[in-house]
């Protein structure tokens, strides 16, 4: 028997090379989309699950509630504070991660992007794996370095390491005492040196691993089996007021996050790397799932639209004996048998495509389709595909009563109704996929192009050493960059445009009480007099530094309280209660002790926009430009003049190498910056606009075998209008009014759901584009699928209706 | 063997009532071999398509062999007719896509009868109907008269206890269609029962009995002689 249905199924694949193609293409480029998807979902959701006890890991995390910070890091004395405090916590480690450092190896200075500084435990806490070296005794001293295998292999090629020395910022000589195998691509962390947290007091300061405002490490703890965080995390407001005092709760909390949810779910400020997204991956596995339903209902509607010429079949097996589940087999068989074609030819094209793929997203995404769990995994999708595919048509041609079709009474018109509502599915799914991707492109387009509030063009950024004297190196670099004519202006300042400024303090206004309610929370820049100029910031009010108020002195022992000048941008001035005007001349302090003694009465001059600084994605904060005091003003902006920069980026790094012989150089254009905070959406995009297009072809494809079959089915009808004086046009616009109309019902579904998506997806963004700079896509969308269909349709169409009115009838 | 009392048949559409088959009383003896006349719409058809179980009556009552068929579920009216009916239609019927073995055989699949014991049967039921020479053939390849006969093939595999034959003649030229009335003649000398609907009087002459009908009733019943039959058998 099964023998039969496979040749019957081979015989009608090889009878109709059209549906076949159709339908074995259509479902092959959906199968490809979700086995893509799939791989690239896997991969999301692997990350941090290869960790030991990964399930029962925490990273613990603190948010600030003034200035709205959500910081994935904290402070030092967090972990051990908790540790000792909470004797659930099984284990802890912290991981500083101070960004690019400078590490000499014999005469060569690198600037290094992977080291971190971390308690010696770190290695046994994620079970790292040693390939050389003691794990145990790694980090025993300040001066250890362990480093990943690719580092070793960086630093010392084939050389043994261990014992090797490297110094670390011209201040630490620390010797490599361990090597440990790569960390995997899939986790949320990205490290490759780790130096001994013992080292932070020698070039930190005495109190770093004290100090609670230094919210930069990283830290880790793990509970027993079957504890219920919340049982921990409920505490931490008291843990707080013990530590911090009775105020604390009301400007700090602390959090924890599962390991393993992190690269998913967790979207926080100074997080190690952009992490993914839960709705980025339910987004792309919706989007391949619509694509392969569009081709499964290619085949519905193509089976049920021939299912005259199947009918005189069904009703010759059930007269001699086929009872109705036989014959549902038998279809159910041949659509199975069909998906499994498509499903050979997609695992080809996934292997074609999943390089590129791979590449596009810079993740490394593999795919054995000869993996046993794999095997299984497409074996059974190509059952259920089938089967969803195949399950319309085997139970409505398997209905067909033999007396019936044998008489020739039965026609596919049963089900004209059901294959109208499929276009109209498919061609709604189509035109929201277009919008969809039409939108994203607006929002990158309003990103690009928004007025940021300063003038972020022909700027080179670059970070300062650490341990030099910004005074000191400071004018030497700026008047000898300003010397070339090919630069226009050299600023420092804490942070450059496109960074987020997670910097802050609190201020009170002067002639309120200081006490912790008055205290405002506001984002804190450090710049310099010129920074305005340079990036062409307008004043609302006010102006910027003069000379005599730079390099204000800082509070001490023998003067508590002094005085500075700081700028405000509007929300500041806002949040005072101020009107810019207002504003300036009032005078704010900022306390600089937890007992308020120490402080900074510092005068308004001057109040500017508010701009946006990091990306659209935040919010623009209320803002206090003030001068730096030393150990600020790490970042260098130099502004270009227009024309070629490449004489005047050769005389910047000739000054710098004067200026700073011992630190390499590393400069970043601006522009490239911003355009890097938008890199996900950019691809986001891409993808959705190569997803869409798949989901068009698709539909088209099925659009284009219904226009066949509809218009063979009519060649009788057609002849006859012919003959009674119909012009081609006549009966090309008799054969697309029908399609014209189901695009029409397609886009009225698509638009508000289209809408509603969209409008949630904006949300991402502080700021997105106003909906008249996308609205007019809506219109667009509907009018492209209907090109494509009118295109789609036309072709057989306008053959029909040039075939000449005897041939058709006699056809009939 | 088939007793069919009171049997209505009303077709109905949203506004419209017919009456196929108005209150048949008939009973076929097994071995007799029937013939069925009357004009156009006079409801030979329906009948037949009741008697093979392909549409169900809207009253009255059926019984094969004793059984009765009335009100039973498609699944069981399948087993019916594989097990006991075998079926010849005026346009074949046959499956384009598969050979005249692979179509013969089909009753058998349902059957779940063995590969071997099926390739026996087909081969041997082939060569009594002429045609074992084709066995590899497309229908589409075969002459009208040679797709009929494929068809007889088919409807006889299985040892139906009743064959029901639509106008079999029908799409035939006179000789081809003597040549299937001298099979169905045979089948029936074997021990078929045969019901055949038939326009033509002289392809009515090889039945036992000829039933008239008109506007969906038996008008006369028309009992022939044996030996009548088998002289036309044996002239043509």
């Amino acid at each position: 028997m099964f023998l039969n249905y496979l040749k019957i199924a081979l015989r009608t694949i090889g009878a109709n090379p059209l549906f076949s193609v159709i339908n074995i293409l259509g479902l092959a480029i959906g199968l490809a989309c979700c086995i893509i998807i799939t791989v690239f979902v896997n991969y999301e959701l692997s990350y941090d699950k290869h960790w030991d006890n990964a399930d029962r890991t925490y990273r613990v995390t603190r948010d600030f509630f003034g200035n709205d910070l959500k910081l994935a890091r904290i402070a030092p004395p967090i972990g051990p504070l908790l540790q000792d405090d909470f004797s659930e916590i099984e284990d802890m480690t912290r991981i500083f991660q101070p960004g690019p450092l400078n590490i000499t190896h014999g005469s060569e200075t690198t600037v290094e992007e992977g080291i971190v500084i971390a308690d010696r435990n770190v290695f046994e806490f994620f079970n790292l794996e040693f390939v050389a070296g003691s794990r145990d005794s790694a980090l025993a001293t300040p001066n250890n370095m362990v480093l990943s295998e690719r580092a070793a292999h960086r630093y010392f090629g084939s050389e043994d390491p261990i014992g090797k020395s490297l110094n670390l910022m011209g201040q630490v000589e620390a010797t490599v005492t361990g090597v440990f195998k790569d960390l995997p691509e899939n986790t949320h962390m990205a490290f490759e040196m780790v130096a001994s947290i013992q080292a932070v007091p020698g070039f930190m300061g005495a109190d770093e691993l004290t100090n609670w405002g230094s919210n930069n490490y990283f830290t880790y703890i793990r509970l027993p089996a079957g504890y219920d965080p919340q049982r921990l995390s409920s505490r931490f407001d008291d843990f707080l007021v013990k530590h911090r005092g009775v105020d604390a709760p009301s400007g700090t909390a602390l959090g924890m996050q599962r390991l393993t949810d992190i690269h998913l779910t967790s979207n926080r400020d100074s997080e190690w790397r952009t992490n993914g997204s839960l709705s980025t991956v339910y987004t792309f596995s919706a989007v391949a799932m619509v694509v392969l339903l569009i081709a499964c209902v290619n085949f519905m509607n193509l089976t049920t639209a021939r299912s005259t010429q199947r009918a005189r079949e069904v009703g010759i097996r059930k007269v001699v004996g086929a009872n109705r589940g036989q014959i549902i087999r038998q279809f159910l068989g041949e659509s199975v048998l069909l998906t499994a074609f498509a499903m050979l030819l997609a695992v080809a094209l996934v292997e074609l495509v999943l390089p590129p793929f791979s590449a596009f997203l810079e993740k490394p995404l593999s795919f054995s389709p000869a993996d046993p769990q794999t095997l299984l995994t497409l074996v059974v999708g190509t059952g259920l595909v089938g089967l969803l595919a195949g399950s319309y048509p085997a139970l409505y041609l398997s209905h067909f009563r033999p007396v019936d079709v044998l008489k020739g009474a039965a026609s596919g018109s049963g089900s004209a109704m059901l294959r109208k509502t499929l276009v109209v599915f498919q061609f709604a799914t189509s035109i929201a996929l277009l919008i969809a991707t039409g939108v994203v492109m607006a929002q990158m387009h309003y990103a690009k192009n928004l007025d940021l509030g300063f003038d972020r063009s022909r700027n080179v950024v670059m970070s300062l050493p650490y341990f030099v004297d910004l005074y000191e190196i400071y004018d030497p670099l700026r008047t000898e960059m300003e010397t070339h004519p090919g630069i226009e202006s050299v600023v420092y300042s804490s942070r450059v445009p496109s960074m987020q400024n997670l910097d802050g303090s609190g201020y009170v206004a002067q002639g309120k009480q200081m006490v912790m309610d008055n205290i405002l929370a506001m984002a804190d820049l450090k710049v310099d007099a010129h920074w305005f100029e340079h990036y062409g910031v307008t004043f609302l009010a006010g102006r910027t530094f003069r000379p005599n108020e730079l390099r204000p002195e800082e509070p001490s022992d023998d003067k508590p309280v002094t005085q500075a000048w700081v700028i405000l941008n509007e929300s500041a001035a806002r949040r005072f209660g101020w009107s810019p005007q207002e504003a300036v001349g009032k005078v704010i302090v900022q306390p600089l002790s937890r007992e308020l003694d120490r402080l900074v009465n510092r005068e308004v001059i001057g109040v500017i926009p508010d701009l946006y600084f990091s990306s659209l994605h935040d919010e623009r904060k209320a803002t206090i430009y003030s001068e730096p005091h030393t150990r600020y003003g790490r970042r260098l902006s130099v502004k270009l003049a227009p024309g070629n920069p490449q004489a005047a980026i050769a005389h910047m790094e000739s000054v710098w190498k004067r200026v700073l012989p011992s630190d390499p150089i590393s400069w970043e254009f601006l522009d490239d910056r911003f355009d890097a905070r938008y890199r996900a959406e950019g691809k986001q995009a891409k993808l959705f606009g190569v997803f869409s297009a798949f989901a068009i072809f698709v539909a088209t494809l099925g659009l284009f075998g219904l226009a066949s079959f509809t218009t063979e089915r009519r060649t009788k009808e057609i002849g006859i209008r012919k003959v009674m004086g119909a012009s081609v046009a006549d009966i090309v616009i008799l054969l697309t009014t029908d399609f014209t109309r189901l695009v029409v019902i397609a886009s009225v579904i698509a638009w508000p759901l289209a809408f509603y998506a969209m409008s949630q997806w904006l949300t991402r963004f502080a700021y997105a584009a106003p909906a008249s700079e996308w609205a007019w896509l809506f219109i667009a969308a509907a009018f492209g699928a209907l090109i494509i269909a009118w295109l789609t349709i036309a072709y057989q169409a306008g053959r029909a209706a040039l075939t000449r009115p005897v041939s058709a009838l006699r056809y009939e | 063997m088939i007793e069919m009392t009171d049997l209505c048949k009303v077709y109905r559409t949203s506004d419209v009532e017919t009456t196929a088959l108005d209150g048949i009383n008939l009973q076929i003896e097994k071995g007799e071999f029937i013939a069925v006349m009357g004009p156009s719409g006079c409801g030979k058809s329906t009948l037949l398509n009741v008697l093979g179980m392909l549409d169900s009556p809207s009253a009255g009552t059926y019984t094969l062999q004793g059984e009765r068929i009335s009100g039973r579920s498609e699944q069981e009216l399948a087993v019916f007719r594989k097990e006991r009916l075998g079926f010849i239609f005026q346009s074949f019927n046959l499956i384009d896509e598969l050979s005249v073995r692979e179509n013969v055989q089909l009753p058998l699949l349902y059957q779940k009868v063995k590969p071997a014991e099926r390739e026996r049967r087909v081969m041997e039921v082939l060569e009594r109907v002429n045609i074992a020479h084709r066995a590899d053939h497309r229908p589409q390849q075969l002459s009208g008269g040679q797709q009929q006969r494929v068809a007889v093939a088919r409807a006889v595999i299985s040892n139906p206890a009743l064959i029901l034959a639509d106008e079999p003649t029908g799409n035939l030229d006179s000789s081809n269609g003597e040549e299937v009335l001298a099979l169905l003649n045979d089948l029936n000398r074997d021990g078929t029962t045969i019901v055949m609907v038939t326009h033509d009087p002289a392809h009515a002459d090889h039945a036992t009995r000829v039933v008239n009908m008109l506007d969906g009733r038996i008008l006369s019943e028309n009992v022939m002689a044996r030996q009548q039959m088998d002289e036309v058998s044996h002239v043509s």
